[in-house]
């Protein structure tokens, strides 16, 4: 018997399951309150005449030109180096591949300001580098606006195309490379024509997602910028001084470029990914693609980024735990206790609660989103869906913006509470579990839950015994991506916080920035500290179950 | 003039860690002809096929290819083109540009690029597809395009590893005689890699046997079949019955041999064999006759267990009155089923005698 459809009949069956219907109606009122409205209110408050001056004047056009060239330069070195990084890891046969997995892994803990804050630390005016530079050869270092921004990003957002260009390099079958040198193939002609033509979708990829994360950066250019003006920065300005309407043109010009690559990666790329064509790999031959002196050379080009890492790790904690670094290194524990462990500064705790809660509510949400969108029929199904996974494609900074611009007036107010920093982060990380349940959803044959069935279960009994469990790891990989990138986020919320509730990154961001280093550092590290604790807890809690910490 | 012996493997072994794969392997191929090396999974034939394309260099002995040392040929050198049991088709890359790969790599001028393709494209009739992609493409099309990319590099030995595998099993029999067809067209020197026995025996002018690192049997399709050299050929080739037995005398190529309780047959043999000797007698079960005239050589008498109607025969499995099971095949039976006590037979012509040690 053929299912019958149609709206009609859709919206019938769901009248009939009370719980379902309640299910729906909360998601719709959720996304269409927290996505669709702020939406619609940025817009309308853009209005003519902010986007004639806008136009009009200089140093917006400036600003918008300046994002372009620096997110593009970022983009293409942060792709470059992403691309090296992961091909020495898995094509050469360089010692030491954990560790370089490590490296990459460590940026993640950390939000980007912190970047920016160790950089200002080596190279700032008056960082160690900086100093010992003028003190040896007497040259001036001065490495604000471009040059230091470009840096920064490159090494913030490197990880971020080495993880992307990694997923595409381990989809590409050894069998090719294989057959390749099979028909006479080899050294760089065997790379040009198979490996890297590949992997280009991959590259490609990584510089997109790169290229709209610097877009939208705020803390770095703030921090780094200097006189070099970017339109999230001067987003910020506007908000600052209470002109939401100039605000909001500058936020849907952020958004514009960050949609485009959005249908970009859905309809393009995703056509162009060869991964699924070539099946499993041959066992027992492994490909051999680079010479001992290619080797050589990505082990050096490896471990020089993984010195920059770690140094900018290792400043920021000399930083945190010494009077004065560079001046008075006398070890303290003073900074710690005054901005992490102290009542008065709760901006550590507040990120651990807010980002445990936000992330918790994400998934839960994503996952009541996915079993209805996946198992339950109901009219609007397509527009829940869209509105679901559109948050995925705005920048933070505009998430922000646009939840600011809508609920600091009119008929819902939730400027200054916790709540709005929670919906934010919930906002940015929800779609990414729900795409991954989604997806798992699908996974669970409609035969599993019939066996069970048949077997005598009801559809509560079945949705508990059998597709939660199945689900269970995707869920925790979820939770613990959420909570990470929440724990780190500063775009989204940097519009939101308010005295009471000042987060770790801001609290990092205003330190750096009013040049108190050593407690940006020792907040710093306080932040890494309760995000590796919490992901400590939780891989002793899912063990095997959950991947962290596997390199 | 140039020599028949295409490639020579000389006392050839490769260990991987633990697990010696591959044990003295000694084979001359000859050129032109389409060679099979069969053996279940684990016997080492893939080892030495990768040996020879040079993905694996041998621990000890020498490979020879057209009078030439390769030992230390990397695989880019060795001018064995493979044809992949995944295929490994360029995704990225029309047909054509998948097949004129090897030749864009030896950087040949782009008209002979052109017309080779072209006949390699016809020769696995797949002309008129060249544009398409892969994934464009059946499973079937896809190991042909693999096989014009093996083809068009006009070398004088193709390598294939087990390339019907992943095709159903009608359009396996098709392409194994196409396959067959365009080697004899072209004398090209084919080495065939499978487990699959019936393909072995369709496609070969010889066979390789491998049993645990080691070649067992080195023959046609018909030697290897009716003259298996060891208990482990005659069991993997077909189905077979196996009685142990004693020589008792040899006179000229005629061995009388005693086995069960009391029971001799005299047997033809090419051997030599010495008065007390244990053998092992192999019968096909198509080689055994149900209800034959008292007169044959080899006669027993049984009850039947079971049966097993398989289209063109029917197989029985019988316990012989000395409780030792039999399975006999009896082709073109129309209606006539065989139930309860029934007599069984072979002439002696039909009889295999093997060495007992040799396992």
């Amino acid at each position: 018997m053929k299912e019958k459809k149609g709206t009609g009949e859709s919206l019938k069956r769901l009248l009939k399951d009370p719980s379902s219907l309640v299910l729906v109606l909360t998601s719709f009122i959720v996304l269409i309150l927290f996505v669709i409205y702020p939406l619609i209110v940025v817009v309308f408050t853009s209005g003519f005449d902010n986007w004639g001056m806008f136009f009009s004047k200089a140093r917006y056009g400036k600003a918008l030109l300046n994002t372009v060239v620096s997110s593009s330069l970022s983009a293409l070195t942060a792709t470059v180096i992403g691309f090296i990084y992961a091909y020495a890891i898995h094509y050469s046969n360089i010692a030491g591949k954990k560790f370089f997995r490590f490296i990459a892994f460590i940026p993640l803990l950390a939000p980007s300001v912190m970047s920016g804050l160790a950089f200002l630390l080596l190279f700032g005016r008056g960082g160690m580098i900086s100093h010992w530079m003028n003190s040896v050869f007497h040259v001036e270092l001065d490495l604000y606006g471009l040059p230091g921004l470009w840096i920064v990003q490159t090494i913030s957002y490197f990880p971020l195309a080495y993880m992307t260009i990694t997923g595409v390099l381990r989809s590409i079958s050894p069998n090719l490379e294989i057959a390749a040198q099979n028909l006479g193939a080899r050294g760089f002609r065997l790379f040009r024509t198979i490996t890297f033509r590949l992997a280009l979708p991959g590259v490609i990829n990584a510089f997109l997602l790169v290229a709209i994360n610097c877009f939208a950066d705020f803390g770095n250019p703030k921090l780094i910028g200097g006189n070099y003006s970017l339109l999230a920065v001067e987003i910020y300005g506007e908000i600052i001084n209470n002109e939401p309407g100039l605000a909001s043109v500058m936020g849907i010009i952020l958004v514009i470029p960050a949609l485009l690559v959005f249908w970009v990666q859905n309809k393009v790329l995703s056509k162009g990914s060869y991964s699924t064509v070539t099946g499993k790999p041959v066992s027992g031959l492994k490909r051999i693609t680079t010479s001992r002196k290619t080797d050589i050379l990505l082990f050096i080009f490896n471990t020089i980024i993984s010195i920059f890492i770690i140094s900018m790790f290792a400043i920021t904690i000399l930083f945190a735990f010494t009077k004065n670094f560079g001046r008075d290194n006398t070890f303290t524990l003073e900074h710690m206790m005054k901005v992490v462990f102290s009542s008065s500064s709760p901006a550590v705790l507040n990120s651990l609660v807010l980002s445990l809660v936000s992330a918790i509510l994400a998934v839960a949400f994503a996952l009541v989103l996915a079993y209805i969108v996946v198992r339950k029929p109901f009219p609007g199904k397509k527009l829940l869906d869209f509105s679901a996974v559109l948050p995925i494609a705005l920048p933070g900074t505009f998430v922000g913006l646009a939840l600011i611009v809508t609920f600091s007036k009119g008929p819902i107010i939730l400027q200054g509470s916790a709540a709005l920093i929670v919906i934010a982060m919930l906002l940015k990380q929800m779609p990414v579990g729900y795409r991954g349940l989604t997806a798992s959803f699908k996974q669970v044959d409609k035969s599993i839950e019939e066996a069970a069935t048949n077997l005598g279960a009801n559809s509560r009994k079945t949705l508990t015994t059998i597709v939660f469990p199945m689900l269970q790891k995707t869920v925790v990989a979820n939770f613990v991506y959420a909570f990470m990138k929440n724990m780190n986020t500063l775009s989204t919320i940097i519009f939101l916080i308010t005295p009471k509730w000042v987060v770790a990154a801001v609290s990092i961001f205003n330190y750096a920035e009013t040049g108190t280093y050593y407690w940006a550092a020792a907040v710093a590290v306080g932040l890494m500290g309760a995000t590796l604790g919490t992901l400590g807890i939780i891989k002793l809690i899912f063990r095997s179950k959950v991947k962290i910490f596997d390199f | 003039m140039e020599s028949q012996v295409l490639l020579d493997l000389k006392d050839v072994n490769k260990v991987f860690g633990q697990n010696h794969v591959l044990k003295n392997i000694n084979l001359q191929i000859e050129r032109g002809k389409f060679i099979t090396f069969l053996g279940p999974s684990g016997c080492g034939k893939t080892t030495l096929l990768r040996s020879i394309a040079g993905f694996y260099t041998v621990d000890q002995g020498e490979v020879w290819i057209d009078g030439k040392v390769v030992n230390d040929l990397p695989p880019y050198k060795r001018g064995t083109p493979m044809v992949f049991q995944e295929y490994a088709l360029f995704p990225h890359m029309t047909v054509f540009d998948n097949v004129a790969y090897g030749l864009d790599i030896k950087k040949r001028p782009e008209a002979e690029v052109q017309q080779r393709v072209k006949t390699a494209l016809a020769q696995v009739k797949l002309t008129g597809l060249e544009e398409r992609y892969p994934h464009e493409m059946s499973g079937g099309q896809q190991q042909r395009v693999a096989m014009a990319r093996a083809l068009v590099m006009n070398s004088p030995i193709i390598l294939l590893d087990e390339p019907l595998s992943n095709l159903d099993a009608k359009l396996r029999e098709e392409v194994r005689v196409e396959l067959r067809g365009i080697q004899q067209e072209l004398g090209l020197t084919v080495i065939y890699v499978t487990h699959d026995q019936l393909e072995a025996l369709s496609m070969s002018d010889y066979i390789v046997v491998f049993n645990k690192g080691k070649i067992d049997q080195y023959g046609t399709p018909h030697e290897i079949y009716y003259k298996p050299r060891t208990r482990y050929v005659a069991d993997f080739i077909g189905t077979t019955n196996f009685i142990d037995g004693v020589v008792e005398r040899q006179e000229g190529n005629m061995a009388t041999v005693a086995y069960g309780k009391g029971r001799k047959a005299t047997i033809p043999t090419d051997g030599l064999w010495s008065t007390g000797e244990k053998v092992i007698l192999s019968v096909r079960p198509e080689s055994l006759r149900m209800s034959p005239p008292e007169a044959y050589d080899f006669y027993m008498k049984g009850k039947v267990q079971s049966s097993m109607f398989l289209g063109e025969k029917e197989r029985y499995f019988i316990l012989d009155d000395e409780g030792k099971e039999w399975i006999v095949d009896a082709y073109d039976i129309g209606h006539i089923s065989y139930e309860g006590e029934v007599t069984f037979a072979a002439t002696a012509d039909k009889i295999h005698m093997m060495k007992a040690e040799d396992n």
